[in-house]
């Protein structure tokens, strides 16, 4: 699969604990219509496993399930090779989930 | 639930709802259920802040968009289509961007395949396509040769079909059509129509169900009851308007009642029997007891249907057999006489066959060329786009995804070259049908959908063909690609070679075209140029055949052409109005041949027989053809029945027997009709070419009608206008004296000479667009390949300009590369045409194959025009500012 620079981006927000895709987004600024492509083309290359969460949560929030992502042992090789690839996706700090990151981060 | 909902939610709810069906099938619940979830997830969290509200409100609903682009993500896995889509789209910008190089690839690639599409409509009609006849692998022609020229096939003699039918055991059914004319009294005038009789199930055979009506019974080919007759389509609309109520009616031909039984489908066009203008009417033949015996003219068309068993062999084998039995009954009529069993749809293409094959495999190959002019652009052009190719390879792009976005453009390209190309090959065919040379069916080629299903392929094969290479090349960009500023110093030494081999083979391509094309061009001027011995212009001939009861004698002759003659020269604009009995240039032309004497001198052996072509004409004739007279005088009153017999003999007659002497008032014997008369010759006029402008004049004596009275004449009127303009006039007067009387044929010399030039012209102007074709491929190919390389070589020049190169230098480096390969090209060529032009040595008149100024014009021609597409990339480079290339480096 193709090293992105987005790709790197969302790769390093699984790897520091961000799980749900609005939260990558929250993590990485980068688009809905960025981050939901790179995570499907990552499950397809069995780089993330995807899971639905425990609905007894979901269920006390009365909406559907969300669907949890988190990188297997090759994904995690892989976000270890973007990081040495691309020095800028240091700029992801970790920060609460729900803050709107600074805009630096943009591609 | 729902009804709870905020309005923000239900914004972004709804949005999901309407990007959802984009989602492919399958994971369509479960991913309306992940953007679901996140959605309300997200706003049970927001509705707990009150303060950052507004922002995250806007940043839900922009997410919730942001989902159409998941879900296109996930049906472009799923289906590829919209990728395609987009290359599609990126195909024709780049196109528009590179608008010179695009049109220039687009012109090329659709004469390339549009020629080709033509031809292949033509060879997929008369030779792939099965006729439309019933089961035609069954139909066979046969037809009768000589042992010693078995390619030369003859029509059947009556008793050969005879003996045919009654011994062979091979055919299902076998028939023969007999030429036939009818004077048909009916219409707006009097007109002959051609036709035939046709023998016992002719259409049968044949395999031809008619569209109206029935065909023939066998009880009706009966002498007295053959008063029945059925219509070619062609002859039903023009003579009926295409009345649906023909059949049953009765119909006068020949001043005899013919109930019509049917009518034919318009595809019927047997190509059988000799046709100066479509047959038209079929009425049954009612076999002659002298026909059994009647060997000696071959005269009729047979047409069989095999039985399901024998082969075409057998037939063959089986039909010489009989042959021989013929020739050992009849031997001096059949000796060396044999069958030729030919297959209907060989028989249909004829002698189109041989060339449109060849024709094909060189459009093919003038289309591979195409190609590859067109790879050799694309060439330049991806060399100029690498770093786009390496920054998208960056951007995530893997080799595959360029490839297949290179190929899509070169299927942009080659798609807009296919529409271009199928309108260019309507238009070609529609020429090719007016001009070109007379075919069976050719008239039926059109652009049908087995046609566009070819150009398809042919569009399909053509962008992998001219688009693999480039493609190729641009997958696999270097990590240097990206870092480079702009293209490397020099180019690739393969494409190099590959250019340069593509500039030499195109430019000796087009020279060797350009030659035949030149040769022909020469030899058409050269025989439009010849003196045909007549005049070239204002003279219109109308052939009458005057027999039966009324014109039973010479003196009933005489009378009616005398008072033809007399009408004819009262008529406004007529300035001569002569008779002649065979006029050059019409297709049936009576050519009668008799033997020939000096009186006086001692008869050559039998061996050496000399023989002279008689024609019978009124001293008018001579003054409206323009012939001049040499010696003597032409025809005058007084030369009448009584009078002494007199002959006019043309020039080579008289050079051939009188070689620097006067003949007028020797005595010449010629053989007319099995006797021997003797005449006095009383003038000598110039010779006449009768059959084509390029076949040699022949000897002719003249004898003047008034003492040879003949039925088969033609008026010959010399006119002060538009000679087609007296027609209307000359046929009133005419008919005012028989209102019956058929015009056989009516031309004009200009058509005649038009019409025996139209073989050579078609070709001419064959050969000279795939001249063209080849010469605007050879420019374009060395454009593209010179400014490929010079693109290649900027830092060089850069470098040079910069040591003090002038404009001049730079631009000399460029066109002297170009013109070295365009040297060698040029050399290559000429011995090629050299070597090829004998193929075409047929079709020359009065030059050589090597003719200097043809292979000089060529040379010059192709110097300038390869000079010219050097000349553009040259002033390119020159136009460089060596700071800025240098600089990019």
């Amino acid at each position: 699969m193709n090293l992105t620079y987005p790709t790197a981006l969302v790769l390093q927000a699984l790897a520091r604990g961000y799980h749900y895709g609005f939260d990558i987004m929250d993590a990485t600024a980068l688009p809905s219509g960025t981050v939901y492509p790179i995570l499907r083309r990552l499950d397809r290359e069995s780089l993330v496993t995807a899971r639905w969460e425990a609905s007894r949560l979901a269920q006390r929030e009365q909406r559907p399930a969300r669907r949890y992502y988190e990188l297997t042992a090759a994904g995690e090789r892989f976000a270890a090779e973007a990081a040495d690839r691309y020095q800028p996706v240091d700029a992801i700090q970790r920060r609460p989930a729900r803050l709107r990151p600074a805009r630096q981060t943009k591609e | 639930m729902p009804s709870r909902d905020p309005f923000l939610v239900r914004l972004s709810i709804w949005l999901l709802r309407v990007i959802r069906p984009l989602v492919p099938r399958d994971t369509r619940d479960d991913w309306m259920r992940e953007w679901e979830g996140e959605v309300r997830h997200r706003w049970s969290w927001i509705a707990r802040d009150r303060r950052t509200r507004w922002r995250e409100e806007a940043e839900l609903v922009r997410r919730a968009g942001g989902a159409v682009s998941d879900a296109a993500y996930l049906r472009r896995e799923f289906t590829w289509d919209l990728d395609v889509a987009h290359d599609f789209r990126h195909g024709l910008r780049l196109l528009r961007k590179r608008a010179l190089l695009s049109a220039l690839a687009v012109i090329v690639l659709a004469i390339g395949s549009g020629s080709t599409i033509a031809v292949f409509s033509v060879v997929d009609r008369l030779i792939v396509r099965d006729p439309p006849y019933r089961d035609p692998g069954r139909v066979v022609t046969i037809w009768q040769t000589s042992v010693d020229t078995p390619s030369e096939r003859e029509g059947a003699s009556p008793g050969a079909f005879i003996a045919w039918r009654e011994r062979a055991t091979s055919f299902e059914a076998i028939a023969a059509v007999e030429p036939f004319s009818f004077d048909y009294l009916a219409g707006s005038e009097p007109e002959t129509l051609l036709g035939g009789l046709v023998t016992e199930r002719f259409f049968e055979a044949l395999g031809v169900v008619p569209l109206l009506g029935r065909t023939f019974r066998p009880e009706e080919h009966v002498a007295g009851r053959a008063d029945i007759a059925i219509l070619s389509y062609g002859g039903w609309q023009r003579l009926f308007g295409g009345d649906a109520g023909i059949v049953g009616r009765v119909v006068q031909l020949e001043e005899r009642p013919f109930r019509i039984v049917g009518v034919l489908p318009h595809w019927f066009d047997p190509n059988l029997l000799e046709r100066t203008r479509p047959r038209e009417v079929y009425a049954p033949k009612a076999l002659q007891d002298f026909e059994r015996r009647s060997f000696r003219s071959r005269y009729w068309n047979v047409v069989a249907r095999l039985k399901p068993e024998p082969t075409i062999d057998r037939a063959e084998q089986e039909l010489r057999a009989v042959s021989t039995q013929l020739a050992a009954e009849n031997p001096r009529t059949m000796t060396r006489m044999t069958a030729a069993v030919v297959p209907l749809a060989e028989h249909l293409s004829g002698s189109a066959r041989g060339p449109l094959l060849i024709l094909f495999g060189a459009i093919v190959l003038v289309l591979l060329i195409a190609c590859a002019n067109v790879a050799s652009l694309l060439l330049a052009g991806a060399s100029e786009r690498r770093r786009e190719f390496a920054i998208r390879t960056a951007l995530g792009a893997g080799p595959g995804r360029i490839v297949r976005q290179v190929l899509v453009e070169s299927f942009t390209l080659a798609c807009l070259a296919s529409v271009a190309g199928i309108i260019f090959a309507k238009w070609a065919l529609g020429a090719v049908v007016r001009f070109g040379p007379h075919v069976a069916q050719l008239d039926q080629v059109a652009i049908d959908g087995r046609i566009l299903a070819f150009a398809l392929t042919l569009t399909a094969g053509t962008a992998l063909l001219f688009g693999t290479a480039p493609a190729l090349q641009a997958g696999q960009p270097s990590q240097q690609a990206m870092k480079d500023s702009s293209t490397s110093g020099t180019a690739s030494r393969p494409r190099r070679r590959f250019g340069s081999v593509l500039v030499v083979a195109e430019v000796s391509l087009a020279m060797i075209l350009l030659v035949g094309a030149g040769l022909l061009l020469r030899s058409f001027v050269a025989v439009a140029k010849i003196d045909p011995g007549f005049t070239r212009s204002n003279v219109i001939a109308m052939q009458v055949f005057t027999y039966g009861p009324r014109y039973a004698s010479g003196d009933r002759l005489r009378a009616f052409y005398d008072q033809a003659l007399e009408r004819a020269r009262a008529v406004p604009g007529v300035q001569a109005a002569g008779l002649v009995s065979a006029m050059p240039l019409l297709s049936s032309n009576i050519n009668i041949e008799g033997g020939f004497r000096v009186e006086g001198r001692p008869a050559p052996p039998p061996t050496e027989q000399q023989t002279t072509f008689i024609s019978i004409a009124t001293g008018d004739y001579f003054r409206a053809m323009g012939i001049p007279l040499r010696n003597g005088r032409l025809f005058a009153e007084t030369d009448t029945p009584s009078g002494r017999p007199v002959a006019i003999v043309n020039d080579l007659i008289a050079q051939r027997h009188w070689p620097g002497a006067n003949p007028v008032g020797e005595r010449i014997t010629i053989n007319w009709q099995g006797r021997w008369l003797t005449l006095d010759v009383v003038g000598v006029v110039g010779r006449l070419r009768h059959d084509a402008l390029d076949r040699e004049a022949r000897p002719e004596v003249f004898m003047p009608f008034a003492q040879t009275p003949f039925g088969s004449m033609t008026f010959v009127v010399r006119t002060a206008g538009d000679p087609a303009g007296i027609v209307p006039a000359m046929k009133t007067a005419v008919w005012a004296i028989d209102p019956t009387l058929a015009f056989y044929d009516i031309a004009t010399i200009d058509t005649l000479l038009a019409q025996s030039l139209s073989a050579r012209r078609f070709l001419l102007w064959l050969l000279t667009g795939f001249a063209g074709l080849a010469f605007a491929l050879a420019a374009a190919g060395i454009y593209g390949v010179l400014t490929f390389t010079t693109l290649q070589r900027r830092r060089e020049m850069g470098v040079r300009l910069a040591m003090g190169a002038r404009d001049r230098d730079i631009a000399a480096l460029v066109v002297g590369e170009g013109m070295a390969l365009v040297g060698i090209g040029i050399a290559l060529g000429l011995l090629a045409s050299v070597a090829s032009t004998r193929l075409l040595s047929a079709f020359l008149f009065g030059v050589t194959p090597i003719d200097p100024l043809t292979l000089g014009t060529a040379v010059l021609l192709i110097g300038v025009v390869a000079f010219a597409a050097c000349y553009i990339p040259a002033r390119r480079a020159t136009r460089m500012d060596p700071l800025i290339v240098l600089r990019a480096e």
